[in-house]
């Protein structure tokens, strides 16, 4: 690498993103992408994956074109680069109306970055767009929901290695932030980028939050309540039920002095944006969510995550916990596991895979799954049959991922209930292993574990009304 | 704030002669657009319901009819709801501390209201950050659309960002100061800006001591009585806000029915009409009585000859409850759409 590059690179980083040094990872991925290489990026949770794909961007004449799983991860992504300053970037998916879409595409050589979904992107006249432009830069976010190995399987996904090629290939960078080796070699094979590659991976450990399990009877609420009232916060609580999320936020409101809200998909867009706010602001100290909440939230000092209800997997579990301590000031991860836990998981598991009678029926019956669309598992048929895979292929497929589902779930059963060093225990279903122990690990490696950080003192907030609310918050509104 | 504000609005809605389905009330609070719904609502003054509870279905209000007779609110014959003497006492006692709640007396803007509040809340947002000098913030209202659209209506005001800031800011203090308290401070709890998240709705609801239903019914009411305050004490931006939105919501009519407005307004004749837009000519003659039930529209005595408009108005003083059936044994070349611009004129005649 010249000199004068890399040096004009760290002047962009301190410029643009007020940033002196790259953080590990981030400055490999850059060169790397700067040196025409192509990139498998996983770095863990909140270590600034997105920086890897935007530096480089800027040295590059033509357009970064991003595709991204989720809509609301992605409308984050493109407010919070508006935000940053970057208004050359716009989102390509399924929020837009078709004014908006077509208004988009008729300009879409002006725009710098391009957020599409990967939906979008198999629609032919969006496709023919995109091959008129000069795209310098392929990022897939979340690649792991390529591999069916991931825990996002989306069959979406698959087709990004022929869209890929139907570009011309373009320089690709894949990230993702927990994948076994497995799931790495599926996104290198289906994207077509096995030459002129080069593998960043980083671990998945993050010495400075604490895992702890707690085996509850019947007394799972209580147990939370007294976490809560130690942990003290900001903290995320992770639930598998909304109803369960809005009942324990309610039970955290009356029971404590914290100010708790519950945030899953049933909430008006706006209100998950004001509660996003107050969080960050530290207006509310707890959030009960689903897996909903997290993605694109960007709060440093996140001092818990507490699961009350068992994770699908290690991969799941790794990311949702990554969430706290970002600044590496100290974090708790808490599992609170009931002996039969892993049923509900089982159930939600079993229900997101089809069946036997419906993979028949859907095969007997294409026509009729169009208007189910939506249905993930009608998603997922619907790719076999148009990739004309056969029907006892796809059975075959399926219960594959069946098994595999259920091994991921045994594996943190296993995390729950081993008596072993849980790090150790996570580590290994990745292929690591703990190479440096610390007194204050896990909750097996020490029994009586101390908090790794000083918790803030809340004073309960009594909620005074003033008879003129209204005129001050007018004036300090508009900076009167 | 204002306790059960929901139900005492609901028993508002009935009156000792005003006989009510569940039917009629889920149809009109879904805010169904079809000339016979809009009619019920003409002859039956239920501008504010409309589109009001739009998940509430009809055995939703069947509870409630059932819930206020057992009250003795209401009583019900043969399926149709109306005010007992007791209900007709709670009507009155909700009526009278509410007075700063205005009458709704059209339907006009119920489309425009709550892309009105979306939309000055938003502005509200940008004007806030601005006087702050922030210009990293993640604004309110993601849709691309949306932004263009305020960005927009921002240039039009041809004003410097500060006086822009300055008088936005007056013309809501001016609004407010006319509000009781409670409800003042109701409404800026929704507003954010720098530093200001605002509240979302679980939090408003706990504050304010509100259901879901009541807050519907108090906004409703709200933002038409902004409206009206800002046409009677000239605030320029909430109006010229009110306006430009009602212009994109298509003065309340559905798109078609604002295209064919349009070609009316061009002077065009319902034939010419149908044929210039590949439609039916009952079609055209449904988007006219829509015009006229949403918008008031004064135009509508062009389309009935003056013998014909003398004619009706004649056998209506004859008999002011009149049916078309009625009518047409004597009149089977009177098209049904004049009878009915008359009704409607005569109600709007004694309602006003």
């Amino acid at each position: 690498m010249h000199t004068k590059l890399s040096e004009q690179v760290h002047t962009l980083l301190k410029e643009k993103y007020g940033f002196s040094h790259f953080r590990p990872g981030q400055k490999e991925a850059v060169f790397a992408a700067l040196d025409g290489l192509n990139t498998l990026i996983m770095l863990p949770t909140g270590t600034g994956k997105s920086l890897c794909y935007q530096v480089p961007s800027y040295f590059f004449a033509g357009q970064t074109l991003i595709v991204s799983p989720l809509l609301s991860l992605m409308e984050d992504q493109v407010e919070k680069m508006k935000r940053d300053g970057e208004k050359s970037v716009v989102a390509l998916n399924s929020f837009m109306t078709s004014q908006e879409k077509s208004y988009t595409l008729s300009r879409l050589n002006t725009y710098k970055f391009i957020f599409i979904s990967p939906e979008m992107m198999q629609q032919e006249f969006v496709l023919a767009k995109l091959k008129q432009l000069t795209i310098s830069l392929f990022v897939v976010d979340e690649a792991h929901c390529i591999s069916q190995w991931g825990m996002d399987f989306r069959p979406d996904y698959l087709q990004l290695g022929e869209l890929r090629k139907s570009l011309n290939n373009p320089l690709t960078m894949a990230l993702t932030a927990t994948a076994v080796k497995q799931v790495r070699e599926e996104i290198i094979a289906n994207l077509g980028i096995g030459e002129h590659i080069q593998e960043i991976i980083y671990s998945v450990n993050r010495p400075s939050i604490q895992l702890r399990v707690q085996e509850c009877a019947r007394n799972k609420d209580d147990l939370l309540l007294q976490a809560v009232n130690e942990f003290k916060g900001p903290g995320i609580i992770y639930f598998s039920s909304k109803k369960t999320a809005d009942r324990v936020a309610q039970l955290l409101r009356e029971n404590t002095p914290f100010r708790a809200e519950s945030y899953h998909s049933d909430l008006e867009a706006l209100d998950k944006r004001i509660i996003q706010s107050q969080f960050i602001t530290n207006q509310i100290q707890v959030i009960c969510a689903t897996s909903a909440f997290g993605m694109g939230i960007d709060k440093p000092d996140i001092r818990f995550v507490i699961h009350y209800h068992l994770p699908s997997n290690p991969e799941m579990y790794l990311q949702e916990i990554g969430r706290c301590s970002r600044d590496k000031k100290g974090g708790v991860a808490l599992l609170l596991y009931e002996k039969g836990d892993e049923n509900l998981q089982r159930r939600l598991q079993e229900g997101s895979l089809p069946t036997e009678n419906e993979i028949h029926y859907a095969y007997t019956y294409p026509n009729r799954l169009t208007h189910l669309k939506d249905d993930p598992k009608v998603g997922m048929l619907t790719y076999f049959i148009n990739q004309k895979v056969s029907e006892s292929q796809a059975l075959h497929i399926i219960e594959d991922r069946r098994e595999h589902k259920r091994e991921q779930l045994d594996v943190m059963v296993s995390y729950a209930l081993r008596e072993a060093c849980k790090r150790r225990i996570l580590l290994s279903y990745f292929d690591e292993d703990v190479t440096q122990s610390t007194k204050e690990c896990c909750s097996h490696c020490n029994k009586e574990l101390t908090l790794p950080y000083i918790p803030k003192e809340y004073v309960e907030n009594v909620n005074v009304s003033h008879e003129k609310d209204f005129q001050i918050k007018v004036k300090n509104l508009f900076n009167l | 704030m204002t306790t059960k504000l929901a139900e005492h609005y609901i028993i508002s809605l009935f009156s000792r002669d005003k006989k009510l389905t569940a039917k009629q009330l889920e149809l009109i609070g879904v805010g169904r657009r079809t000339p016979s719904i809009l009619y019920t609502i003409e002859r039956k003054q239920l501008f504010s319901l409309y589109g009001l509870f739009p998940k509430w279905n009809e055995k939703m209000w069947m509870r409630i009819i059932n819930d206020f007779t057992k009250r003795k609110w209401l009583i019900v014959d043969n399926g149709e709801a109306f005010l007992s003497e007791e209900g007709e006492r709670q009507k009155t006692a909700f009526i009278m501390p509410d007075r700063s709640l205005p009458d709704i007396k059209s339907i006009e803007y119920a489309k425009t209201r709550s892309v009105f509040w979306e939309r000055f809340v938003f502005i509200s947002q940008i004007l806030s950050e601005f006087s702050y000098n922030n210009n990293q913030y993640l604004p309110h209202l993601p849709s691309a659309e949306d932004q263009r659209q305020t960005k927009l209506w921002i240039k039009q005001q041809g004003l410097p960002m500060k006086e822009l800031t300055r008088q936005w800011a007056e013309e809501i203090a001016s609004y407010l100061e006319s509000l009781p308290v409670s409800y003042a401070n109701m409404l800026v709890d929704q507003l954010m800006g720098n530093e200001e998240n605002g509240l979302t709705r679980r939090q408003l609801l706990e504050k304010f001591a509100m259901t879901e239903s009541d807050y519907k019914v108090l906004m409703t009411h709200l933002l038409e009585s902004f409206r009206l305050y800002s046409l009677n004490h000239d605030l320029a931006l909430i109006q010229n806000l009110w306006s430009s939105i009602h212009v994109q919501e298509s003065k309340g009519l559905n798109k078609s029915a604002y295209e064919t407005l349009h070609l009316i307004e061009m002077g065009h004749t319902i034939d010419e009409i149908a044929r210039l837009r590949h439609l039916k000519e009952n079609t055209i003659i449904e988007h006219l009585l829509e015009i006229v039930l949403v918008t008031h529209w004064p135009g509508y005595k062009a389309f009935i000859p003056d013998d014909a408009y003398a004619m009706i108005h004649h056998c209506f003083e004859d008999k002011p409850d009149l049916t078309y059936g009625e009518f047409k044994l004597d009149h089977p070349d009177i098209p049904f759409f004049w009878f009915r611009l008359i009704e409607i004129e005569r109600i709007r005649a004694h309602a006003y």
